[in-house]
């Protein structure tokens, strides 16, 4: 796993024009996708590592490792 | 508005116009420390659950004979061999904890004291909280047997990844588990940090989380998050509000002073 619990990060979030832009948080969960009945509830494909990152206004959101990016600093 | 009813005392449902807790068999009132309601038993008797050598027991109102710090009530029942049960947290740490415990008699919640008391618990959330205590940290030795004798038989995982373990089958019926950190648990239990903080857990639930244990999340049976969990804090690069740099947690619903950080024991 690239990150740790509590550790800053970058996630990449789609707008509905399909802009990417990134949004602060912090790593609250991580999951690994090891199950077919894992990967239809969470969406992703088997062998995925699924991250949980709170943001700021305390709002979270679930994604792959490959949506998020390093914090700078 | 208001919920109409909200976890408190020791993890029961307090009814939100009365005021009282319900402990399945009967209502209790924190404001008057008492229930509300003589404790009675299926088979009728005098002065059900007494004994001669405990005058406390004598009293049908009292909560747990009138020590909350080392008993703990189930379901409204004075009744120890029923009442109590379970495991607690051990170390402190997520990868070897022993944790959850199981279900008293009413089919509802139970909590297994952990080390250290229960100021506030979860305000205005799951669990705690209401003018008192989960369980408290003088724990007796009643319940220290207990909890020792049923950590024998019930060793918790070995430190591993802090990934999701494999979901269970949901068709499986023969499912007995009692450890949220092993997988989906049976039937609903209460884990305890060594805080004294309160983590309900509901049948096909589990709970993941950092080795550590500061951080903890309920999941459902398939590891997704349900978003009831513990936060060891955040940094403040990206959460500049004090409130979330610190240990707390979240309840979906529950805000406290209209944040989503709710404070915890620490």
């Amino acid at each position: 796993m690239k990150y740790d619990y509590g550790q800053a990060v970058l996630c990449k979030l789609a707008t509905e024009d399909g802009i990417v832009m990134t949004r602060p948080g912090s790593v609250v969960s991580i999951t690994s996708v090891n199950t077919a009945e894992q990967a239809e509830a969470f969406g992703y494909p088997l062998g995925t590592v699924v991250y949980t990152v709170e943001f700021g206004d305390g709002s979270d959101k679930s994604v792959s490792e490959g949506d998020l990016d390093d914090f700078p600093g | 508005m208001e919920p109409r009813f909200v976890y408190h005392f020791t993890g029961k449902e307090r009814d939100a116009e009365s005021g009282n807790d319900y402990f399945d068999a009967r209502y209790y009132s924190s404001a008057m420390g008492r229930f509300m309601s003589p404790d009675w038993a299926a088979k009728e008797e005098p002065v059900p659950y007494a004994t001669f050598d405990d005058p406390q027991s004598l009293n049908l109102y009292s909560y747990v004979r009138n020590n909350p710090l080392t008993r703990i009530d189930a379901d409204g029942h004075y009744d120890w061999d029923k009442a109590i049960i379970s495991l607690s947290t051990v170390a402190g740490t997520l990868g070897g904890a022993l944790v959850g415990g199981t279900v008293g008699a009413g089919g509802g919640t139970l909590v297994a004291p952990g080390v250290g008391t229960v100021a506030g618990g979860w305000e205005g959330g799951a669990l705690g909280a209401a003018g008192g205590a989960v369980v408290g940290a003088g724990i007796g030795k009643g319940i220290v047997s207990v909890l020792n004798s049923m950590s024998s038989s019930n060793q918790a995982p070995a430190p591993g990844p802090a990934t999701a373990p494999a979901p269970a089958n949901s068709s499986d019926t023969t499912n007995t588990n009692t450890n949220p950190f092993t997988g989906p648990v049976a039937g609903p239990v209460i884990v305890v940090d060594p805080k004294g903080n309160a983590i309900p857990v509901a049948g096909g639930q589990q709970l993941g989380g950092s080795k550590d244990g500061k951080w903890i999340q309920v999941k459902d049976a398939n590891g997704k998050p349900t978003g009831t969990r513990v936060d060891g804090g955040h940094p403040a690069s990206t959460h500049p509000d004090p409130a979330a740099q610190v240990p707390h947690a979240h309840v979906p619903g529950q805000t406290a002073n209209g944040k989503p950080w709710l404070p915890v024991k620490q």
